[in-house]
């Protein structure tokens, strides 16, 4: 199943996901605390600010997310 | 009395933290910053008792190194609770606030906290929201798993309130004190740190989190949306423009010629030349300037608290970001930005709501190049002396506008460039932030909304004003001195005249002279009395004519670039240095803008004789 594994920052708007693994960083407690814990299902709501964001569902609330940050979160696709 | 002499309220941002502090101790509040950091430290008494409430930075979690999000707040947070900061006694208790609607986020910090082994309250608050939409807490089985007490309330009805009161012993409308009992004596490490799967709490049963807000979504749909969405964000900064402009500017003049036939009045019953000139030229006129500002502070600041409390800013903040990244700076700067084209002075103190240390300060840094209103009478009085009015594409744009423009552009170019640099030198290390909660739209309460208002000017007229008057009798004694006769010298042979002939020949490269020399000194006072000081100057009301004459052309256009690049503003300076808490940053800011002006307008005299 490795190869269903991608980055959260590859997601298309509507795509639904569970999260894999999430890659060591300084900001890997914050993001935990915002709800990207792995287990956890989220849903691209749609891409902002021409691209450099991301609005990402997760824990019923709403964050937007740099695509650096989307991408040291690693999930599997769902659906 | 109370039971506790030091409370401390903790919890994440945006769980109404700041409203529950407002309601505690109402108007009894110090706002200050704490030692060697840049974040703000509010202190309350509790009404009705002696106890001290301290308001500790929002943060999500206490765990993380240094690097993290919000990396100063945590460290303030974490060193506030153990007791380690400097002039301040550790916590006798905490207040430890919980968004009932976000609960299975927030069990995280909620076990940081705990961990700290102080008597702890849990106090949930939103819960009206949280059973408006079909959620449920049982607060037992949570006090059972956090160790904790736990009251349930609604800050912005005050219902729950008086149990509060009664764990910090306060009166409650009983009369009488309790003392809860503090049942995490002993906390388990078990499930300290960060969150590592789904929330427990859940999983127990004790907590069903509540359905989503179908509004908050449908309003994101527009608000977010790919066209509708810049639509919006282009409205509300145009209402923030005009009101900036044309409610807050005319209220300003208002409040300043109301002020000024005040000093006229006062001035009637003062005796002796000497006195009346320091009384009414010297510290009436530094009180004028420093009040002239409060109704364009208190506007922005409330404008800006609507935006942030009902959740508009976070979305404009995602709208904005892509274009301020490009300049290292983020999306929440832009509307600080825009303000600082009225003045850089509520601008700066508008930066509080970027949480990122490194975008604030980039903020902070750049806002004075932006074109302020104090600048404007000087650019009126000589592009209409020099730029002749012809037009330039037909009578839509003439030739004196594009100029006007084109100092706008200058200023706007000179702070996005700054921003790049410091982006690359100065402020690389530190991180920005990547991430934005969009928390769910709600109307604003506007009792906490006037507390903090209240606050903005008392920190404003207590502060900045204390630097301004001083500035403003130091610039007065240096114009008026020394005195011949028992008469004040005219300004041209004062202390300030002598200032002006020793700093003639570093103006000299840039086409001014030494009338122009001792009005930007005076600009340090007050930015926009240049022109009347040149009028003294030169005796004369053509004062146009008087620079045709003196500097020319060239020297104008110097005089344009250097008074829109350098940095002339004690108010600004003095802003700047309570907002980053150190002087380190202001004389940077003095030290560079005053380099790039003097480079900028030196080159563009000698382009200018080179060219017309």
């Amino acid at each position: 199943m490795k190869q269903d594994t991608i980055q959260l920052s590859e997601l298309a708007a509507g795509d639904h996901a569970l999260i894999s693994q999430m890659e060591e960083n300084p900001h890997l407690c914050y993001l935990q605390c915002m709800g990207f814990c792995p287990g956890a299902h989220v849903e691209m709501i749609r891409r902002v600010s021409g691209g450099s964001l991301s609005i990402y569902r997760v824990d019923d609330a709403d964050v937007a997310l740099r695509q650096e940050a989307a991408a040291m979160i690693s999930v599997r696709m769902e659906g | 009395m109370g039971i506790y002499r030091t409370v401390a309220i903790i919890g994440p941002p945006n769980v109404g933290k700041s409203t529950i502090f407002n309601r505690l101790t109402g108007l009894r509040q110090k706002v200050g910053n704490y030692s060697g950091v840049t974040v703000e430290q509010h202190e309350g008494q509790i009404k009705g008792t002696h106890t001290k409430l301290i308001d500790l930075p929002g943060v999500w979690s206490l765990e993380g190194d240094e690097s993290s999000h919000s990396s100063e707040d945590q460290c303030v947070a974490v060193r506030a609770l153990r007791g380690e900061i400097e002039g301040q006694p550790r916590p006798e208790a905490v207040l430890l606030i919980l968004d009932a609607t976000q609960l299975h986020r927030q069990m995280a910090l909620a076990r940081q906290v705990i961990s700290h082994e102080l008597p702890t309250l849990v106090v949930v608050n939103m819960v009206d929201l949280l059973a408006a939409r079909q959620g449920y807490l049982d607060p037992l089985s949570l006090a059972q798993t956090l160790n904790s007490p736990v009251v349930m309330v609604s800050a912005g009805t005050g219902s729950g309130m008086e149990s509060i009161q009664r764990f910090i012993g306060a009166k409650t409308p009983l009369g009488k004190k309790h003392l809860l009992p503090v049942m995490q004596a002993h906390v388990s490490q078990r499930h300290v740190g960060c969150p590592r799967s789904k929330s427990e709490i859940e999983n127990e049963g004790l907590y069903r989190r509540p359905l989503p807000s179908i509004w908050s979504r449908r309003i994101d749909q527009v608000a977010l949306h790919r066209i509708f969405g810049p639509a919006l964000f282009f409205i509300v900064t145009l209402a923030v423009f005009q009101t900036i402009f044309h409610v807050a500017a005319p209220a300003s003049d208002l409040f300043q010629n109301g002020l000024t036939k005040l000093g006229v009045w006062l001035g009637a019953y003062i005796h002796g030349s000497v006195m009346h000139s320091l009384v009414i030229d010297g510290l009436w006129a530094g009180v004028v300037s420093v009040l002239t500002y409060l109704p364009q502070i208190l506007l922005l600041f409330f404008v800006i608290a609507l935006l942030e409390d009902t959740g508009y800013m976070a979305r404009a903040a995602v709208i904005a970001d892509r274009t301020m990244v490009r300049f290292g700076l983020s999306g929440r700067s832009f509307l600080p930005l825009l303000s600082a084209y009225a003045c850089a002075v509520p601008a700066i103190m508008a930066t509080r709501t970027i949480a990122s240390r490194r975008d604030r300060l980039t903020t902070i840094l750049v806002a004075p190049f932006m074109t302020c209103s104090a600048r404007l009478p000087l650019y009126t009085m000589i592009i209409a002396a020099f730029i002749p009015d012809r037009p330039v594409i037909g009578e839509f744009l003439g030739l004196r506008a594009c100029a006007m423009m084109g100092l706008y552009g200058l200023g706007m170019v000179a702070a996005l460039i700054t921003s790049r640099l410091l982006h690359m030198s100065l402020l690389r290390k530190d991180d920005s932030s990547f991430a934005i909660e969009l928390p769910e739209y709600r109307m604003p309460l506007w009792h906490s909304l006037g507390i903090n208002l209240l606050d903005r000017a008392r920190i404003f007229v207590k502060q900045v004003g204390t630097v301004i008057l001083v500035t403003s009798l130091i610039v007065w004694i240096l114009a008026n001195f020394p005195v011949h006769h028992g008469q004040l010298s005219p300004i041209g042979d004062s202390y300030l005249g002598s200032v002006g002939n020793a700093i003639e020949p570093a103006l000299r490269p840039l086409g001014l002279d030494r009338n122009v020399g001792v009005a930007l000194l005076t600009a340090f006072a007050a930015r926009e009395t240049v022109v009347s000081t040149l009028g003294t100057l030169y005796r004369t009301p053509q004062i146009g004519v008087a620079l045709r004459g003196s500097i020319g052309l060239a020297g104008a256009l110097s005089l344009l670039v250097f008074f829109a690049l350098a940095m002339q503003c004690t108010s600004t300076l003095a802003t700047v240095r309570r907002e980053t808490n150190s002087w380190r940053w202001p004389l940077f800011q003095l030290v560079y803008m005053s380099t790039i002006a003097y480079t900028a307008a030196w080159a563009t005299f000698h382009l200018s004789l080179w060219l017309l």
